[in-house]
């Protein structure tokens, strides 16, 4: 596909030059023509300020607008949450204004998925995108306060933010406080009711939530929760409109949609705004570098989906028709496993990861991982039988959907769609073939190393 | 909580069950003990008075506080009177369930 061009220089040599270019631009990194968060400069120019960012977009005025307006545009753009769950943006807002108390505002830019960069790289490179959204939703529930749940190892991205706060601060612009608070070191600290327990002054714990946070979250007060690349889509959705928001994406989910590409690509890490109608394997192609079909793609997350490099290739890459797959967009992760690795050790890797990362509150978890884990640790290990692999399904089912959150359901996911992805693999290593662990470098990282995360 | 008007259902809170099983006892029809102990649910809504009864025992069997039922709100009203002195947030939690 040649219908990207990339500005971002240094990042991306790859051209396709077979393909006729398209009309428009269908997916781009930063500074790519036809992006929309990602338009302005490209990456390589760092964090674009403030006055850059006014320069570009106009400064959004929200003196002259009714609360009740601001909601009404955000219901008729139809934003979905980007954080994974692809909640209504406007319901959000519309509880926490009726609910009783002064509504708070989370940014949450935590993070928590470790090859997912998408938020980071948009709080590094917009920032002020990113603030304004938050000061629209504050003004759309009258919220006298908002908090950016960031991470300390994402130093680029906080080191910009503080940057572009101090800006803000300096142009006479910080009409409702903004604190900084990060995020602890655990997988499931960025999920909603996590995020309000630890802003709350307790642990980030997940809880079966018996009111949503909109309504009863921090303190008791309405609070609403949204991922960082949701209040910069309302930034924008501020100034141009729903109408503007919705002429691209899909009737079910308007608007442009980050993805994070990991793995065995060109550059891991490299964030891509979709803009149109994209297969997994155009943008693969283009961005990620990959002139093969790869063994497989892992989609959505670490407790995610894993799908064969030929069915990903020609699956579109939109929430709401991979919704229709059964299969989950997440946080926007596509991370590539390449042709030489072996799935169950990856699946084995990632699902030890997960069992480590349970926050330690639900017995199906606590139990039920671990146990998935070691089960598939024996099949890499060439020690595993059929009987073994009945268990390991009865396992997967009976953890399926149980517990206050839904880590423990993200990595019966994980193991069910390798039983469904490596096949050919699995019988070898039933056959009793062993792969080798430590036998080179994994693509997919794991924050045991997460200081040196940028 | 996206239950039906007028419908019923038991649910639980995996947070809170620690696996002590009475409540498979009480309701084996809805409530199965996993591997590990822990109460696995069928959270289809109950229509059947009997099994609402027992699912009311159920509820009140659970040392952990960690099961209720949620439905209409007087169905709620009905499970804090009985359940009696709890915590604010036992009966917060289940009357929004309730509600929502």
């Amino acid at each position: 596909m040649s219908a990207v061009s990339t500005s971002d220089d240094s990042v991306l040599e790859i051209e396709s030059s077979a393909m006729a270019p398209l009309a428009a631009p269908l997916f781009g990194v930063a500074g790519s023509p036809g992006t929309r968060l990602l338009a302005g400069p490209a990456r390589s120019s760092g964090t674009e300020t403030l006055a850059g960012h006014d320069h570009r977009l106009g400064i959004v005025d929200l003196d002259d607008v009714t609360p009740q307006a601001l909601r009404d545009t955000v219901r008729a753009s139809g934003l979905l949450g980007r954080g994974g769950a692809g909640f209504p943006t406007a319901t959000k807002l519309d509880l926490a204004a009726a609910s009783p108390g002064t509504p708070i505002v989370v940014v949450n830019a935590s993070e928590g998925e470790p090859a997912s960069r998408k938020d980071h790289t948009l709080l590094e490179l917009r920032p002020h995108l990113i603030l304004d959204g938050a000061h629209v939703a504050a003004a759309a529930v009258g919220a006298n306060e908002i908090v950016v749940y960031s991470h300390h190892a994402n130093r680029r991205a906080n080191a910009a933010l503080v940057r572009a706060l101090g800006e803000r601060r300096d142009a006479g612009r910080a009409n409702v406080p903004v604190r900084v608070i990060n995020a602890p070191d655990r997988y499931v600290a960025g999920e909603t009711s996590a995020v309000v327990s630890y802003l709350s002054g307790n642990g980030a714990l997940p809880r079966r939530g018996a009111q949503p946070a909109a309504k009863v979250g921090i303190a008791g007060r309405p609070t609403v929760v949204n991922n960082a690349e949701t209040f910069a889509h309302l930034a924008l959705i501020a100034r141009f409109g729903p109408a503007w928001f919705s002429q691209v994406g899909t009737p079910e989910v308007p608007g442009s949609t980050l993805i994070t590409l990991a793995g065995s690509v060109a550059v891991p890490g490299l964030v891509v705004e979709i803009v149109g109608p994209v297969t997994i394997g155009h943008v693969l192609e283009s961005m990620g570098g990959l002139d093969a079909v790869p063994r497989a793609v892992l989609l959505g997350g670490y407790g995610g989906t894993w799908i064969s490099g030929e069915a990903a290739w020609h699956t579109p890459l939109e929430r709401h028709r991979l919704g229709a797959l059964g299969l989950s967009l997440g946080c926007g992760l596509v991370a590539v496993l390449d042709d030489g690795a072996c799935g169950w050790v990856e699946t084995a890797r990632l699902l030890r990861w997960l069992a480590g990362q349970s926050s330690g509150q639900c017995g199906p978890c606590v139990f039920g991982l671990p146990a998935l884990a070691a089960l598939v640790d024996d099949i890499v290990a060439g020690k595993s039988r059929r009987a073994d692999l009945r268990r390991l399904r009865e396992h997967a089912a009976s953890v399926r959907g149980r517990g206050a959150c839904g880590h423990p359901t993200g990595a019966v996911n994980l193991v069910e769609s390798a039983l469904e992805t490596f096949t050919p693999e699995l019988a070898m290593h039933l056959r009793g073939a062993v792969c080798d662990p430590s036998d080179g470098p994994s693509p997919f990282p794991l924050p045991h190393e997460r200081g040196v995360r940028q | 909580m996206t239950t039906p008007t007028n419908a019923i259902r038991i649910v639980v809170d995996g947070s809170r069950c620690d696996g002590h099983g009475i409540c498979a006892l009480v309701l084996p029809e809805r409530i199965s003990l996993d591997r590990w102990g822990y109460a696995s649910l069928d959270s289809e809504p109950i229509a059947d008075p009997k099994t609402l009864a027992r699912a009311r025992r159920a509820v009140h069997a659970c040392p952990a506080l960690a099961l209720a039922l949620v439905g209409p709100v007087d169905t709620a009203v009905r499970v804090r009177r009985q359940i009696g002195r709890r915590s604010r947030t036992d009966n917060r939690s289940t009357s929004a369930e309730a509600a929502s």
